[in-house]
C-alpha cells in the first residue's frame, strides 16, 4: 500500500535527518513505529502522508509515486487526503469548525457530495462510536484532551480512508482513555501505523514494530515481540536506559526498560 | 575558583563589550549610509563590505537580494514607467536606490550572522531576560503554527471555502492566545522559583 | 505593509525615533505601573504571540491572503501600552535577529501600526460600543488596519518632497501620494475586512473565556 525507497530528509533547523529509510507496509497490517523522542518519528508519518517531501529516495502509494506536484493534481490530491489520514500528536492543530457536528461533517462535505442527510447520518454515527453524541454541539475547543482526540479521530474516520496514520496518540491521554484507543485500533480494519515510545502501548497494538534509531536510521524491522524483547536493541534506540547502584559498596549497572516486562 | 570565575567573568565582558561594539557601529554605519547620495559610492562601499565579510559573502548576498528582490522590482519597475511617462526618468536614481537597499540589507545580514543580539544585550539584564524569553516563547509558538499549517493541509481533501480558512486562523489564533496565557503564567511561577524575582 | 530600510530619509526616521523613543517612555512607565516585577516574562511572551501573529494569513476577499496585522487583538485583549511595546520589541527582533531589516523604518512601524493602530482600535471599540460586539470589534480591527496603512502612504509619499537632489529627482521612495495613497489603501481594505473577520472570531472566544478586556 505504501513504500518508501531509501528514503532520505534533513531537518532544516538541526542538520539532523532520516537516512536510507526503504519500508513497505501492506494493506491491513498494523505496525508500530518506536523510537526515542527527537529520532524522526513524526518527520515519517508526515513524509508518509505527504505532507513534507523527501529530499532524496521516493515514496509510492498504491504504485505510484508521491511528490509536491502530484499533490497539486486537484482529483488525485482529493483521493489521497481521503484515503491517507493522519492524527497528529496535538489534536487541537486540527480541530476549527465552531462545533463537534461541523467539525466530522468538514471533511465529507468536501468530497463533494450533496447528500446532507447522509452526511449528517455518518457524523451522527461516529460521534456514537466515539462516545460524542453528548457534545455535538460544543465548540471543540471546550472540550477535555481525550475529548478533542476523540473529535479529531471521528474526522478522520468518517472519511473511511484506507491507511490511518497517527503520531503519539497516548502521549496526553489518561489509562482509560489509552485502553480505549488501543481497543478500537486493534479492532479495526484498516491499515494503521501508530508512532509511540510507549513498549506497553505498542505490545497490544502492533504485530510488526520498525525500530527507528537515534540517527533516524532503521534499527529493526520485524515481529513486535521480538523488538521488545531485545534490550540490546532498546538501549540502541534510546528506549532503555541503565541504573546504576550498589551493592555491598559495589557499582553495578543494568539496563533497565520501564513500562514492559518481558514474559 | 575565585580565578576561573575572575576570568569567565571577564571573557563574558569582553564578549559583551564586543558585541555591543557592533551593533553600535552597525547603526552608525546604517544611518550614515542613508546620507550618502551618490552611487559610485554605495558601490564601492558594497565591494569593500563583500570583501570584508569572507567566506559567506555570497550566501549573504544571495540572502539579500531574495529579500529585496519582489519589492525593489516593483519600486524600480514603477518608477520606470511612471518616470517615462513623465518625461523625467533618472538612471542614476534607481542605481541610487537599488544600491542603498542592497547595502544596508547585507550588512543586516552580515551583522546578525557575526553577532548575537543576547551577547549585546548582555549589559542591560531586563532586555537581555526580555529577549532570551521572547526568543524562546516564539519557537515554541512556530511549532504550533507549523503543526496548524500541516494539520490543515492534511484535513483539506479539496480548496477550502473562504470561511473555512478564516476558522482556521481563528482556531490558530486562540490555540496562541491560550497558549500564550498559560506560558505568561508558567514562566513567572518558574522565575519566581528559581528566586528571579528576590532582591 | 513594513517599509524596508533604504527608502526612508533620515529627515523622517531621525525624528521618528525621538517621538517613539517618548512614547515607548510612556509606555514603559504605564506597564510597569500597571504590572509588578512579573512585567518582563509577560511582555517577553506577548511580544512571541506579537510576532507569530505577523506571520499567520488570513483569507481576503478576491480568493488570496494577506498577513494578520494582530494589533487589534493585542489591544483590545490586553491594552494599548502593551500591545506598542510587544509590537515594538517584534520590529527590533526582526531587524537584529532575524534579519528581515527595516531598522530605519522601525520607528515608523512601530508608531503606525503598534500606536495608532492600537489606540485606535480601542477607540473605536469604545465609541462604538452601543453598536453591539461584533459591529465595533469588526470596525475597531478594520480602523487598526486602515489608519497605519494612510499613515505609511503619507509617510512614503512624501519622501520626494523631503528629500530631493538639486535636479528634482528623489532620493528616496521615489513615489508621491497621489501614487502611494491608493496603492497602499485599496489592497488594504481588502486586508481590514480579514482582519476583522478574524478578530471578531477570536473576541468571542476571549469573551467566552472571561479574559480580562477592554
Amino acid at each position: 500500500m505504501i513504500e518508501l525507497a531509501n528514503l532520505g530528509y534533513r531537518w532544516p533547523d538541526t542538520g539532523s535527518c532520516l537516512a536510507g529509510l526503504t519500508l513497505k507496509i501492506e494493506s491491513g497490517e498494523k505496525v508500530v513505529l518506536l523510537g526515542a523522542n527527537g529520532c524522526g518519528k513524526s518527520t515519517l508519518l508526515k513524509l508518509m502522508n505527504g505532507l513534507i517531501f523527501a529530499e532524496s529516495g521516493e515514496l509510492r502509494w498504491k504504485g505510484g509515486t508521491i511528490s509536491r506536484a502530484r499533490l497539486k493534481q486537484r482529483e488525485f490530491a482529493r483521493a489521497f487526503r481521503r484515503e491517507n489520514v493522519l492524527l497528529f500528536q496535538h489534536p487541537e492543530a486540527m480541530l476549527f469548525n465552531p462545533t463537534v457536528r461541523e467539525e466530522i461533517a468538514y471533511s465529507l462535505r468536501q468530497l463533494g457530495t450533496d447528500d446532507t442527510d447522509g452526511i449528517m447520518a455518518s457524523v451522527e454515527y461516529w460521534a456514537a462510536e466515539l462516545g460524542l453524541s453528548d457534545v455535538l454541539e460544543q465548540a471543540p475547543f471546550n472540550l477535555s484532551g481525550g475529548q478533542k482526540q476523540k473529535v479529531a479521530l471521528a474526522c478522520l474516520l468518517a472519511l473511511d480512508p484506507q491507511l490511518l496514520l497517527l503520531d503519539e496518540p497516548s502521549a496526553s491521554l489518561d489509562p482509560a482513555t489509552v485502553g480505549w484507543l488501543v481497543d478500537t485500533l486493534v479492532h479495526s480494519d484498516k491499515t494503521i501505523v501508530v508512532s509511540t515510545h510507549s513498549l506497553s502501548m505498542a505490545a497490544e497494538l502492533g504485530e510488526r514494530c520498525i525500530v527507528l534509531g537515534c540517527g533516524g536510521e532503521i534499527l529493526f524491522d520485524g515481529p513486535v515481540h521480538s523488538a521488545l524483547s531485545d534490550i540490546g536493541l532498546l538501549e540502541r534506540a534510546g528506549l532503555a536506559h541503565r541504573h546504576r547502584h550498589r551493592h555491598n559498596g559495589e557499582l553495578h549497572t543494568h539496563v533497565h526498560v520501564h513500562d514492559w516486562e518481558k514474559d | 575558583m575565585n580565578s576561573v570565575k575572575k576570568t569567565a567573568q571577564t571573557v563574558v565582558s569582553r564578549q559583551w563589550l564586543a558585541a555591543r561594539g557592533w551593533l553600535l557601529l552597525y547603526l552608525a554605519g546604517v544611518v550614515a549610509i542613508t546620507f550618502i547620495h551618490y552611487p559610485a559610492a554605495l558601490a564601492v562601499l558594497l565591494v569593500g563590505v563583500l570583501a570584508a565579510a569572507g567566506m559567506e559573502r555570497w550566501r549573504y548576498l544571495r540572502r539579500t537580494v531574495l529579500a529585496i528582490l519582489m519589492f525593489n522590482l516593483t519600486v524600480s519597475v514603477g518608477y520606470a514607467i511612471v518616470a517615462l511617462w513623465q518625461g523625467v526618468f533618472v538612471a542614476d536614481y534607481l542605481l541610487l536606490v537599488n544600491l542603498r537597499v542592497l547595502l544596508l540589507m547585507y550588512l543586516g545580514f552580515w551583522f546578525i550572522a557575526r553577532v548575537s543580539l543576547l551577547d549585546a544585550l548582555a549589559g542591560w539584564p531586563t532586555a537581555s531576560l526580555l529577549a532570551t524569553l521572547a526568543i524562546s516563547q516564539i519557537k515554541t509558538f512556530e511549532r504550533i503554527l507549523s503543526d496548524f499549517r500541516a494539520a490543515f493541509e492534511s484535513r483539506n481533501l479539496a480548496r477550502p471555502r473562504w470561511l473555512d480558512r478564516s476558522r482556521h486562523a481563528a482556531a490558530l489564533t486562540q490555540t496562541l492566545l491560550d497558549k500564550s496565557l498559560a506560558a505568561s503564567s508558567e514562566v513567572t511561577l518558574a522565575m519566581r522559583s528559581r528566586g528571579a524575582f528576590d532582591d | 505593509m513594513h517599509i524596508p530600510d533604504g527608502f526612508l530619509s533620515p529627515q523622517t526616521y531621525l525624528p521618528a525615533y525621538a517621538v517613539a523613543a517618548g512614547a515607548w517612555a510612556w509606555a514603559a512607565k504605564g506597564l510597569r505601573a500597571q504590572l509588578d516585577e512579573t512585567m518582563v516574562p509577560r511582555l517577553a511572551v506577548l511580544t512571541a504571540l506579537s510576532y507569530v501573529l505577523g506571520i499567520i494569513m488570513v483569507p481576503i476577499p478576491g480568493g488570496t491572503s494577506g498577513h494578520v496585522l494582530g494589533v487589534a487583538i493585542l489591544a483590545l485583549a490586553f491594552g494599548v501600552r502593551a500591545a506598542f511595546v510587544a509590537y515594538s520589541l517584534v520590529l527590533l527582533l526582526q531587524s537584529l535577529l532575524f534579519g528581515a531589516g527595516g531598522i530605519t523604518s522601525l520607528a515608523v512601524n512601530a508608531l503606525a501600526m503598534g500606536l495608532i493602530g492600537a489606540g485606535a482600535a480601542v477607540a473605536v471599540r469604545k465609541l462604538l460600543a452601543r453598536f453591539g460586539d461584533t459591529a465595533s470589534i469588526a470596525i475597531a480591527a478594520w480602523v487598526s488596519v486602515m489608519l497605519p496603512g494612510i499613515i505609511v502612504a503619507l509617510v512614503l509619499g512624501m519622501q520626494p518632497l523631503i528629500a530631493q537632489n538639486a535636479e528634482g529627482t528623489p532620493l528616496f521612495f521615489p513615489f508621491g501620494l497621489s501614487i502611494t495613497l491608493p496603492a497602499v489603501l485599496i489592497p488594504h481594505i481588502f486586508i481590514g475586512i480579514g482582519e476583522a473577520v478574524l478578530t471578531v472570531l477570536v473576541w468571542r472566544y476571549v469573551r467566552a473565556r472571561n479574559w480580562v478586556t477592554i
